[in-house]
């Protein structure tokens, strides 16, 4: 479903992505691990077009897209939940869900989608005409997810959306990105949380300062010592 | 002195007209200040663009006058869309202080031009008949001019308010000022969202541009700089960035020279420029980011 094949990213001298590849199959949920500054958020952010690889390839759903501007990509069937979750703090929570739709057409059935959302998030029912920025870290993180949803994408970036959040809250949002196989779709989640995603996750990919430094089955990953050296405390 | 209730009306009335065009004007600031961070200074001689086209509508090709108010808009924003696709695209991702630059160089340019073609010479400024006379409402008499001015702009301020509320357009206005990144991320093309500010912004200016014509009866190639300064000062009392804030500080600065003028001893008038400027002095001092702005927390 997504290729991505040596991609080189730079933020102006400094080389932020070397060599990246990786790959998602149809159906999976693959985790990106690693430290922080290790490019995670990077990676998320040249795929769905925000930042432009100065090499390399990213080929989505057999088509190449590296030089598809970034406002085209959503529309292709990925969508990205980006770092810090971003919701419109001005928009009232159903205007941040309309947005997340906003590259649909008109004769789409919206408002079942929304009614999903909300199946998914009950709490967002309650502040739907709150604006988003009176709503706790949680539940933002919540509308931010339920935002991407919207666009009814094949393939869901999620960057870090554990950050932050009470355990409880926690506990939710990896219960929601479970279900994402039930609706066929496709997760790439972006975790500092190497543990519950790994749990979660059927492979994974390390990163370190800006390559690859493993992959594997997350069962895998899971047992390996190194990995639970540095990423699982011990 | 004392002054008969008529008389306090009549200058309040003024004062409402004065503040409409101001509002007016600002909201072409903000809007676009909103979403790009740029102050286009070259944005009032939108102003004498759509009054010297009015002009020659009605006066070269005898057009109805309403009609050549709805031609004039639509000149100014074509004049608009040129200078923001050739002027400020190319330095989208340029710092604040680079765009500022060259909208003034924008202004200067736009100035010299018109100075060239149409002669630096002040032209008188017609309106038709119906709009030049004067009602007597008991003992005060209005002009139809001013009236037709405020209800122009309540109803034109209405329409975008309604605009930036309730459409799917005017939805993702709001998110893009607010976070460009992630409604690029929703699908937004952020270049059709400028337009969009741009021509909302040139439209109503081309109307202020004929108001203030209107209004004062002549036009010249350097009749958009102080409008446009002041209409800037208002979008900054009122909180830049802000559209209500735009509307009530343009209101605030029409009421503020017209009480000031209509009001003090003569001798003072002349200083009403330097009120507008005094007025900007006090509400940065006791609000920086005016009356309806918001402290900025902009992620890189």
């Amino acid at each position: 479903m997504l290729k991505v094949k040596g991609i080189n990213v730079y933020y102006d001298q400094i080389h932020a992505l070397k060599d990246v590849s990786l790959e998602v199959r149809q159906g999976e949920l693959v985790a990106l691990l690693g430290a922080n500054g290790a490019g995670k958020t990077t990676t998320l952010r040249t795929l769905s077009g925000l930042l432009k690889p100065k090499s390399g390839s990213i080929e989505y759903m057999g088509k190449e897209i590296t030089s598809v501007p970034a406002h085209k990509i959503v529309s292709m069937g990925m969508a990205h939940s980006p770092e810090g979750r971003q919701v419109f703090a001005q928009l009232t929570v159903l205007e941040n869900l309309r947005m997340g739709a906003y590259t649909r057409p008109k004769s789409d059935d919206i408002s079942t989608d929304i009614e999903w959302i909300y199946s998914l998030f009950p709490v967002l029912k309650q502040r739907e005409k709150l604006p988003a920025g009176a709503l706790s870290g949680g539940e933002q993180q919540m509308l931010a997810m339920g935002r991407a949803l919207m666009s009814k994408p094949s393939l869901l970036l999620l960057d870090e959306p554990s950050l932050g959040l009470a355990p409880i809250m926690v506990e939710k949002i990896f219960e929601v990105i479970q279900l994402m196989k039930k609706s066929d779709i496709t997760v790439l989640l972006v975790e500092q949380n190497a543990y519950e995603s790994l749990l979660i996750a059927d492979r994974a990919y390390v990163l370190e300062t800006g390559s690859i430094k493993l992959e594997g089955p997350a069962e895998e990953l899971l047992h390996n010592s190194d990995i639970q050296k540095a990423y699982l405390g011990g | 002195m004392v002054y008969s209730a008529d008389y306090i009306i009549q200058q309040l009335v003024n004062g409402l007209g004065l503040g409409s065009v101001y509002a007016l004007i600002a909201i072409g600031y903000t809007l676009v200040y909103g979403i790009l961070r740029l102050i286009n200074f070259a944005h009032g001689d939108l102003l004498m663009i759509g009054s010297y086209a009015a002009m020659a509508f009605t006066l070269n090709l005898l057009l109805p006058f309403p009609v050549a108010i709805l031609l004039s808009i639509a000149v100014t924003v074509m004049i608009g869309l040129v200078v923001e696709r050739a002027a400020y695209r190319p330095l989208r991702s340029k710092p604040e202080e680079t765009t500022l630059v060259t909208s003034f160089a924008v202004s200067i340019l736009i100035q010299n031009l018109a100075t060239m073609i149409l002669s630096p010479q002040p032209r008188s400024f017609q309106v038709p008949s119906y709009l030049s006379n004067m009602v007597e409402v008991g003992n005060i008499d209005f002009s139809v001019m001013n009236i037709a001015i405020i209800g122009l702009s309540a109803l034109l301020l209405i329409a975008l308010t309604l605009f930036i509320k309730k459409t799917k357009l005017g939805i993702a206005m709001r998110a893009t000022a607010e976070n460009m990144n992630a409604s690029v991320l929703m699908g937004v093309n952020i270049n059709s969202i400028v337009r969009t500010a741009f021509i909302i912004g040139a439209g109503l200016a081309a109307v202020a541009g004929v108001m203030n014509a209107g209004r004062y009866g002549r036009i010249e190639p350097m009749m958009g700089f102080v409008p446009g300064l002041k209409a800037f000062v208002a979008a900054v009392i009122g909180g830049i960035g802000s559209l209500p804030g735009a509307a009530i500080g343009g209101l605030i600065l029409g009421f503020g020279e017209i009480l000031f003028v209509g009001f003090l001893p003569p001798e003072l008038s002349a200083y009403k420029d330097a009120f507008v400027f005094l007025a900007l002095i006090v509400v940065l001092l006791i609000k920086p980011t005016g009356i309806f702005g918001k402290a900025e927390d902009r992620r890189v």
